[in-house]
This record gives C-alpha cells, sequence and structure tokens, in this order.
C-alpha cells in the first residue's frame, strides 16, 4: 500500500515538473516517452516482482565514513534498495578507487564480470565492443520511470545516444549538471562604477573595461599595479567545466575550443562540413589567440599570467579586477569582500559577434551502468536506477529517511550523479518563485528550504554573513544567466585512441608553449599556421584519422 | 670467541637497515620490467605485453630528447661546478674573520635555507623575481625595463643555478671549514716565521691542504651529473622555459604520471640510473686513486 501511494505522489510531482520545465528538445529521436506510458501500468518500474539478487563489484574511498554497526555490505542504501526494489545486491568485492580500477581491469580481462555494475566511458566502450554487455534497449523502454526519462529529456537526449553503441543502448548513462560549463566574466562593479564604464557586451568591451582598470589605477592605490585580467597557466584551454580563471569566455566568443595542450582536455568539434576536428586548429582559435596577444600586448591581461599557478591570490587581495568563471564563483568573490566590502565582483556573460553565447558543455555522462551479458533480469539494473534516482532527487518521501550525510559511494554499486541537466536553473526558479511568495516555504523540499532560509537571512541583513551569502548567491544573478539561449557545444568525442596514448604528450607540449608563445608576444600569430602543419605531422592526423574512425563506429 | 660474539651485535644491529635496503631499494628494481612493456595498470607487470626496446627507441626518435638531455647535463654541470668554487670561497673568506661571534653568526644564518623545502623557497623565489617585486622595483628606479625572468629561456638556467647555491652553498662550506681546522697551526706559525703575508700562506698552506678535499668532492659529484634538481625546477618552471629548463625527471613526472605513459617513463628513468651509476663507478675509482678516498 504504502508503495502505491509513493508512486502516485511521485507521478503527481513528475507532471508538475513537467509542466515547469520547457521544451524537451524536439529532435527527441525515440517515441519512448508516449509508449512508455500504458506500458508502465504492466510493470512496476520500482519493484521486482520476486526478490532476486544481484552481483556487483564497487569502488569506495578509504575515506567515507559509516554510522557505528553499519557494513559495506548492510547499510541504509542497501536496506532501502533490498526493501523497495526486492533486489538484494551482493557485493563480491570493493577496493579504493585506484585498486579497484587495476582489478576492475583484470576481471574484465578474464571476463570475470558481475551481474551489474558502474564503468567509466572508456570501459564502457571497451565493453561494448567486446560484446560482453546486455543490450538496454528494450529494457530502458518497458522499465524506465516516468522521472528516470524527464531526466533524460533535459539532456536532449544526448546522455542515451552517450550510452549507445551501434544504435543500440548498452548502458545507463549517468547525468552531470551542465551550469558548470558556462564561463561568466566577473567583474567589480565598484571599480566600473568608479571609472564610470558600461557593462561589457562583447570581447572587445572586455577588452576596454580592463584596459580602463589598469590605466586609470582603479583601486586608487596610487601605484600602477592593477592587474585587468587575471589568468594562470591553464588559461588557454577550454575544459568542459568552466575553471575559474581560465579565458574560456573569450575563447567561446569566437567559436573557438582549444585545448591549450592542457593535461585532460581534448575537444573535438564538427566544422562546417561537418567533419570532426580538433578543436584547436581551427581558424577560429587563430582569430581568438589573435585577439587574446592583442589584448595582452595593451596590458589588459595579467602580463605575468603564465607564471601563476592558481589565479586566486590577485582576485582575494584585490589587485585584478577581473576573472573568468562558472557560476559558482560566488566563494571567491566573497574572499574578496572579506578583505574589502567595496569589493562587489558580478557576472556577464558574453557573446560572439553574431550576439549567440557559446558554450563548450560538461560531457553529459561519464559513467555507464552495464549489465552482464546473459544475465537473467536485466531490468534489475533499470529498477534500480529508477529507485536510485528517485531517492537521490528526494521524490520518494521514503527517501527522506535516508541520512543523506552518508558517503553516496555506499549505495550497492557505487555513487554517480544523476540530476537534470538544468539542476541550476531549476533550482534557481524554484528559489524566485519562494522568494516572491508563489510558492510557499512549506512546499519546497530540505534542500530548497536551507536555500529559502540563507536568501532570507540575507535579504534581512545584507551580506552581513559572507558564507550565507555566497552559498545562495549562484542561484540569482548567475543562474539567471544561465537561462538565455546558449549555443551548445558538446566535444564529439572523450576517449582515447592508440596513437593518442604514444603521442599525445608531445602534442600537447607543443600546443602549450606555441599558444602561450603566441599570446605573450614571443611568436608572430601567423606561427599558428606552423603549428597546424607541425601538429599534423607529428601525429595528429594519424589521430584524427582515429577518431572519426571510432566514431562512425559507434554510431552505426 | 669473544671477537665472533662482538660482531654478532654488530650484524643484529645492521639487520633492520638491511631489510629496509631489501623492500624499499632490491624489491622495487624488478619495476624496471615496465621499461621493456607497454605498460597497463589494469593488466600489471604480469600480464602487460612485451615490446623490448620500442619504449628506448622512441625515445631516442623524441624531438625533445635531446633538448630535455642537454638541459640536464648543462643544468647539473653547472650546478657542480659552482658548488665546489662557491662554498670553498666563503669558507676560507669565513675563516679568516677573527670575530668568533660574527663568524657563527654568519654561517648559522647563510645555511639555515638548506633546511627550507623547494615548494616554500620557490614561492619566495617567484615573489623576488615577480614584476613587481623587490628585484624588478630595483630596476625600476634605476630606470629600466622591468623583466619576467622567470619567462626568459635565457635567463632561466641561471636563476636555477644560482637559486640553487643560494640554498645550499652554506651547507657545503661546513666541509670546508672542517677542513680548514684539520690544517696544523704549525703550518702557519713556521710560514709566518719565514715572513710569509696572509695571501702566500693561504696561497700555500690552506689551498694545497684543501686540494684532496676538492678532488674528493668534485670526483664524487660526477655521479649527480644526470641530477639537476627535480623539486627545485618543478616548483619554478612553466611551459614558456620548457625549452631550457625542462630536464629529465620533470619530464618523466609529467609524462609518466600525468600521461600514465609509464613505460616510456620508465625507460627514460631507467637510461638516467644506468648513466649515473656508470659515472659514480669512474668518479669512484678516480677519488680512490688521487684522493685515496676508499669505501671497500
Amino acid at each position: 500500500m504504502k508503495n502505491k501511494k509513493a508512486l502516485i505522489s511521485m507521478m503527481a510531482l513528475v507532471v508538475l515538473m513537467t509542466a515547469c520545465s520547457s521544451n524537451t528538445g524536439g529532435t527527441s529521436k525515440d517515441g519512448v516517452g508516449q509508449a512508455s506510458a500504458d506500458s508502465s501500468a504492466k510493470v512496476d518500474p520500482f519493484k521486482m516482482p520476486n526478490p532476486i539478487e544481484v552481483t556487483t563489484f564497487k569502488s569506495l574511498s578509504p575515506g567515507a565514513k559509516l554510522p557505528a554497526g553499519d557494513t559495506v555490505e548492510s547499510n541504509q542504501y542497501m536496506k532501502y534498495i533490498s526493501n523497495k526494489t526486492n533486489i538484494n545486491f551482493k557485493i563480491l568485492w570493493y577496493a579504493a578507487p585506484q585498486d579497484y580500477e587495476q582489478k576492475m581491469k583484470l576481471a574484465i580481462a578474464s571476463n570475470d564480470l558481475p551481474d551489474v555494475m558502474l564503468v567509466d566511458e572508456q570501459t564502457f566502450l571497451a565493453l561494448a565492443e567486446a560484446g560482453q554487455i546486455e543490450d538496454l534497449t528494450k529494457v530502458y523502454e518497458k522499465y524506465s520511470s516516468p522521472l528516470t526519462k524527464e531526466l533524460y529529456a533535459s539532456t536532449n537526449n544526448k546522455a542515451l545516444e552517450k550510452a549507445s553503441y551501434k544504435g543500440k543502448l548498452m548502458g545507463i548513462p549517468n547525468i552531470s549538471v551542465q551550469a558548470d560549463a558556462a564561463s561568466m566574466v566577473w567583474i567589480r562593479k565598484d571599480w566600473m562604477d568608479k571609472l564610470g564604464l558600461q557593462p561589457p557586451k562583447s570581447v572587445d568591451d572586455v577588452a576596454a573595461i580592463a584596459k580602463a582598470f589598469v590605466e586609470k589605477d582603479a583601486d586608487g592605490n596610487g601605484k600602477a599595479d592593477t592587474i585587468g585580467i587575471e589568468g594562470f597557466e591553464k588559461s588557454l584551454a577550454v575544459n568542459g567545466k568552466a575553471q575559474r580563471g581560465d579565458f574560456k569566455g573569450i575563447f567561446q566568443a569566437f567559436g573557438a575550443y582549444p585545448s591549450g595542450g592542457v593535461e585532460g582536455i581534448s575537444n573535438w568539434i564538427k566544422d562546417s562540413t561537418g567533419k570532426v576536428v580538433y578543436a584547436s586548429i581551427t581558424p577560429e582559435t587563430k582569430q581568438a589567440l589573435g585577439k587574446l596577444r592583442e589584448m595582452y600586448a595593451s596590458g589588459a591581461i595579467d602580463k605575468e599570467f603564465a607564471l601563476r599557478k592558481d589565479p586566486n591570490e590577485n582576485i582575494v587581495s584585490g589587485k585584478a579586477g577581473m576573472f573568468f568563471g562558472p557560476w559558482w564563483s560566488g566563494g571567491l568573490a566573497a574572499d574578496a569582500m572579506k578583505l574589502n566590502p567595496k569589493a562587489d565582483f558580478v557576472p556577464y556573460l558574453i557573446p560572439d559577434a553574431k550576439g549567440s553565447v557559446n558554450t563548450m558543455m560538461v560531457p553529459v555522462s561519464t559513467q555507464f551502468i552495464v549489465v552482464k551479458k546473459g544475465m537473467k533480469n536485466p531490468e534489475a539494473a533499470m529498477v534500480y536506477a529508477n529507485t536510485f534516482i528517485s531517492a537521490q532527487r528526494k521524490v520518494d518521501p521514503d527517501a527522506l529517511n535516508l541520512d543523506f550525510t552518508v558517503s553516496a559511494e555506499y549505495w550497492p554499486i557505487g555513487n554517480a550523479t544523476f540530476d537534470f541537466a538544468d539542476a541550476v536553473e531549476r533550482k534557481s526558479d524554484t528559489l524566485h518563485k519562494a522568494i516572491s511568495g508563489q510558492t510557499k516555504p512549506d512546499e519546497l523540499n530540505p534542500e530548497m528550504k536551507d536555500l529559502f532560509a540563507k536568501a532570507t537571512s540575507d535579504k534581512a541583513n545584507p551580506k552581513a554573513d559572507l558564507k550565507v551569502w555566497s552559498s545562495y548567491y549562484g542561484y540569482t544573478v548567475p543562474a539567471d544567466l544561465l537561462k538565455q539561449n546558449m549555443n551548445k557545444v558538446y566535444s564529439e568525442f572523450t576517449a582515447n585512441t592508440k596513437t593518442m596514448e604514444r603521442k599525445w604528450a608531445n602534442l600537447q607540449k607543443l600546443e602549450k608553449e606555441t599558444f602561450l608563445r603566441i599570446v605573450m608576444g614571443e611568436l608572430p600569430l601567423d606561427s599558428f599556421d606552423k603549428f597546424v602543419a607541425d601538429w599534423k605531422a607529428q601525429g595528429g592526423d594519424e589521430i584524427t584519422k582515429e577518431v572519426t574512425d571510432e566514431l562512425s563506429n559507434s554510431q552505426k | 670467541m669473544n671477537i665472533k660474539s662482538f660482531y654478532k651485535h654488530y650484524h643484529l644491529m645492521l639487520l633492520p637497515g638491511i631489510v629496509l635496503l631489501i623492500i624499499f631499494q632490491l624489491v622495487p628494481m624488478f619495476g624496471i620490467a615496465i621499461a621493456f612493456q607497454n605498460f597497463k595498470i589494469g593488466l600489471g607487470i604480469w600480464h602487460s605485453p612485451w615490446v623490448g626496446f620500442e619504449n628506448f627507441t622512441y625515445m631516442f626518435q623524441l624531438e625533445d630528447s635531446k633538448i630535455i638531455f642537454f638541459n640536464t647535463v648543462f643544468i647539473a654541470v653547472c650546478k657542480i661546478i659552482a658548488h665546489l668554487i662557491i662554498p670553498l670561497t666563503f669558507a676560507i673568506l669565513l675563516n679568516e674573520v677573527r670575530f668568533s661571534i660574527f663568524k657563527r653568526w654568519v654561517q648559522t644564518v647563510v645555511y639555515l635555507p638548506h633546511f627550507i623545502s623547494w615548494v616554500i623557497l620557490a614561492g619566495v623565489v617567484m615573489d623576488l623575481l615577480s614584476l613587481d617585486g623587490i628585484i624588478n622595483s630595483t630596476l625600476k628606479m634605476l630606470g629600466f625595463q622591468p623583466i619576467m625572468f622567470l619567462a626568459k629561456n635565457s635567463l632561466f638556467p641561471g636563476i636555477i643555478v644560482s637559486t640553487d647555491i643560494w640554498k645550499e652553498f652554506g651547507f657545503a662550506a661546513i666541509i670546508y671549514l672542517a677542513a680548514l681546522t684539520g690544517i696544523n697551526p704549525s703550518l702557519y706559525e713556521a710560514a709566518e716565521i719565514d715572513g710569509a703575508n696572509r695571501l702566500k700562506q693561504l696561497w700555500y698552506i690552506t689551498l694545497p691542504s684543501l686540494v684532496p678535499t676538492v678532488i674528493l668532492l668534485a670526483t664524487l659529484s660526477i655521479g649527480n651529473i644526470l641530477n639537476a634538481g627535480f623539486d627545485q625546477i618543478f616548483n619554478l618552471y612553466n611551459p614558456l622555459v620548457y625549452k631550457s629548463g625542462d630536464i629529465i625527471d620533470t619530464y618523466v613526472y609529467r609524462v609518466g604520471l600525468v600521461q600514465a605513459q609509464y613505460g616510456l617513463a620508465t625507460a627514460v628513468g631507467l637510461l638516467k640510473s644506468i648513466i649515473g651509476f656508470i659515472l659514480i663507478v669512474i668518479s669512484y675509482k678516480i677519488a680512490y686513486k688521487y684522493a685515496n678516498y676508499r669505501i671497500f
């Protein structure tokens, strides 16, 4: 009885959410949304009809604590899942993340897989290619819960595409929050007001403001030590997650998404002809580097950015008036404010020449739940995912009894983010509605209630407690910026190829050196063309071919 | 009988050291196998495919390897020479100071940086050399253009060598000071009676007495010719000075740990160890012959 009630209340919630959220992208390829409405009447997406045992293994950080008396095999999460779903997970073994990697790969190599497990993208692709895992297309159609579908719809089905191999859904992908992708320029509003400057609408404006900060002694200490835009040694890279101090915002305003030779980043985009290319060798990248070079020469960018290991110091101390960062950079602004109460950083998004804001997105999915080929009840994975999601999103009232301070790694197959791709925007909307009185505080979930309380207490006494301010500020002005239409760019390829293992380090070094030298004026802008030729000759062409092959492999 | 039990104690005391040596020095040597493998973490040493000398051939094909090798040797040789001359000069000068409290004070202050790690000292050095640091402020006051020291390939090796000397010369001088006190004072008394002035005493007594120490230190340091100082350079360098500052160790770190090419990194490290080993054997032979220094 209790379960049915939970189900009904959840359905109601989901309907509400669908009503609130905007379009889900008309391009949805599969008609899954409509088809399952009637089929879900027959199957219960949250419970197996009979108790079953499912084996798995998982990674567990040594520091993750459990309440006294609980064990890895028996704790609140394990009990919750077995009560809710009838699935009894049997954990074959667990290990610390690094050891886990090794042991898991060994298990894969000897085809000694558990029924269900959580893997990263590279492992996922390898498993799919080797045919070691089960096709979940039908299971997804039949068993995915409305909330699960809603979550995937919020990614414009990008997540499901990622989990597909040769047209078949081979895993249940996780969903990362996309808000971290946008790169905003945070500018000292108090300095702009002091010098009578207008908020920026283009990269040129940003450059002009930065130059004015430097030349007109914006901090007013009488010394020529003011910095315009602060950066650090990894500034010339466009990371999926915007970094504090990178120049992602500037690159994107030119439609450029270079990796800057920074470890762990490789962006592959479609060029105008639809071919997949390495984003660092495009003409747009050259254009953006040209602009950065000009800005550096004019003094708008910190002269020593390439020598800095992190950008925070000069921002906090009030020397720098501008930096690029994600929506959650309010914490850094709060640190600056602690030293100087007047410091007032305000975020802006910078559009390209045509007026649209480009953003290289975070890979929607980085982890995949996979099922061993030939497992008897592959739907168990979907049932588990449904239940895990409804608990994590706290739509199941019973989940509220769980103590979420216990590390999520203790969930039967480990931790992965399953959230709305636009979770930050959603929370921001809810917060706005609560503040304007449209929704009553009692109707908020615990997380939102806490945010609302912080917002109200800060309103009564503005910026009295900077910790309170910085913990909710992100959901106001910065999150509102995220709601505008953005031209979302995804890296087409995020794994590694064979030649990359060998030659990537060298190519990255070449790129890093060349880019920094161009921007700092040690090399002419046209040496970019030589870089492109060298890059191609020293293995780039080979790698591009491998990437293209691998992409066409997984798509058709 | 007596002698035997006497030795037994000594051998027992030696045991913990030997055990540590086996666990931490000998056992890890099996990891050398990685240099001849296409090492995959998941497969481990036992299952990774063998590739023979492929890692080594690849290493020599790398465009960067020549630059890196040159940088390593260049910086290390500069450091070795500077480490011989500067502490020696300093020790001789300090030895001439008659005011003993001042002498002790200087000695202590000068060798303090030896105990500070490069992580901290690099921060100090970067601050001194930054665009609004003390050195550039002075340059500006004198009417020169400020210089970005740590971004200039022409200056970077010099900065590495001089900051290393600044950190270590006080400590190195202790050995020379000890050698200086070991010189028989009657030699100086005799020289004085013969009418030799201080310079002549320095030239005919002090320096010749120090020659064995100098030769010993010089030959032993040859083994370090491929150690240009990882922690120092790692904390001070940046992509702009890879050309002049990237050494074998920093390269191995970046390629091996950051980019996870364990096979290649191990091959580079192994080559370094082999060359280092050969040089140590040679230098020991030289030290044995000319400075009468022996371990065995």
